[in-house]
């Protein structure tokens, strides 16, 4: 394998090849493509071959069947069963596509700018659905030519809460050494899970707060007993399970080890963030289309407004989180062990 | 308790074990269809079992340096971790016993364990 010729895949062949096999696999599934390219047929035969396999993989790999039913729950409440059918699927893949690494400052502002646009077409369609049935008024034209404006407002707001969490997540500590000894990597797997034992109780605690609250609340109904129920679960869950480090031998056992603890704190703090939004979300849109239909569609254009901007943030911290989770084992696989 | 593996899984394993420091994908695929012939396997399916049992615990990777073959694109090597180890040897130990059980009864049509 060593000794093989450079010749290589025709470009656009090779960029459709990159396109198709998830950011996670890419380096070593291309590589290995590349490092077996006889003619273009071949490699071409071999990519369709292996794409689907390395696909449905990391669609396991990243399944996360609470965040999904929570997915299902909000999609199917706010836009019907049809929606969430057709949606869920596209999720899944998506996530088996997530980059493996935080976005750029300016691709984060970009889509900071985007949703906001995003949010001016949304509202005008809503708005126009809910005008079409009610007597056309002042009130109601300006409030239309009035909702263009909010894009330019919000911008600001968005990128400013954006580079907020960009700021926050630098801040965070990294693996950015080359060379460790097994001794110094024990210890920095020790204190990340001491870190990670210390916020789970303390996030056990408020969601058991959370939980007593919601069973109090008589306005909450049915829903707020459910609420209780899910948040009381989630907290004995995380009581019963903090994180343990598995015994590791040497130093590949513990690298091993240690990603495996980064990629299962991902998945439950994203459980945790989408099990903390998914009610407000749920509660805002409820409150948008009651609001809006009762004849105030101020009301309802500003609870739609903000169950967008909690979308935005909850997305926001689970693409920071997720980008340096996979930057530290991306780092963890390229650490070389440092003797002595 | 050891892991009980699947027949590809146990392929897979037995290939890296064979492969010891040059244990990546292209190296673990040519080393499965040795060991399957004439079965032909997909090295997509080699991929997802790896991703599999590295998620189970059973073997470890890390990336080589960019070597210019690849387009200066790393290697994603692999090695046996000790559950890893375990079940496989948990999984010679049963073939040995259904090979010694089969020999046993099918001795006397000429058949011969494969040594």
């Amino acid at each position: 394998m060593e000794g093989a010729a450079l010749n290589t895949p025709p470009e656009m062949l090779d960029r459709v090849v990159r396109l198709l096999i998830p950011p996670a696999a890419r380096e070593a599934v291309v590589g290995d493509l590349w490092e077996t390219y006889r003619t273009p047929s071949q490699y071409a035969g071999e990519a369709v071959r292996t794409v689907p396999y390395v696909v449905f993989s990391q669609m396991r790999r990243y399944f996360n069947l609470p965040v999904l039913l929570l997915q299902a729950m909000l999609l199917y409440a706010c836009f019907g069963p049809v929606a969430a059918a057709l949606l869920l699927p596209v999720l899944m893949v998506a996530d088996a596509y997530q980059p493996v690494s935080r976005p750029t400052p300016r691709r984060a502002m970009r889509g900071a700018v985007l949703v906001a646009f995003a949010l001016v077409v949304f509202l005008q369609v809503a708005w126009s659905s809910y005008h079409s049935h009610s007597p056309l008024t002042v009130d109601g034209v300006w409030l239309g030519i009035g909702l263009f404006f909010v894009a330019p407002c919000l911008v600001p707001f968005l990128c400013l809460l954006r580079a907020g969490l960009i700021v926050s997540s630098d801040r965070r500590p990294t693996l950015a050494n080359r060379e460790w000894t097994a001794a110094e990597l024990a210890r920095h797997r020790m204190q990340f899970l001491a870190d990670l034992r210390g916020s789970q109780w303390l996030e056990a605690a408020v969601l058991g707060g959370a939980a007593l609250w919601a069973w109090r609340v008589p306005e909450l109904g049915l829903l707020g007993q459910m609420l209780a129920l899910f948040y009381a679960a989630a907290a004995l869950f995380l009581v019963l399970n903090p994180p343990v480090a598995s015994s590791a031998d040497d130093f590949l056992a513990l690298r091993a080890g240690y990603q495996r603890d980064l990629a299962r704190h991902q998945q439950l703090r994203r459980f945790l963030w989408w099990l903390w939004c998914t009610p407000a979300l749920m509660v805002l849109h409820d409150n948008a289309v009651m609001v809006a239909g009762s004849g105030r569609l101020a009301g309802g254009i500003l609870h739609g407004i903000a169950a967008i901007m909690l979308y935005f943030f909850v997305s926001a911290l689970n693409r920071e989180s997720a980008g340096w989770t996979q930057e530290q084992i991306g780092q963890l696989c390229r650490m070389r062990e440092r003797l002595g | 308790m050891t892991e009980n593996l699947g027949q590809f899984e146990q392929i897979v394993l037995t290939a890296i074990l064979a492969l010891d420091e040059n244990a990546y994908g292209v190296t673990i695929h040519a080393k499965v269809e040795e060991l399957t012939r004439p079965r032909k396997i997909t090295r997509g399916a080699v991929y997802a079992t790896l991703d599999r049992m590295e998620d189970k615990g059973l073997i470890a990777s890390w990336m080589s340096d960019p070597t210019p073959e690849r387009g200066g694109r790393s290697r994603r090597h692999y090695r046996l971790e000790k559950t890893g180890l375990q079940a496989l040897k948990e999984s010679a130990r049963t073939a040995r016993r259904l090979i010694d059980t089969i020999a046993e009864n099918l001795g006397g049509l000429g058949w011969k364990a494969p040594r």
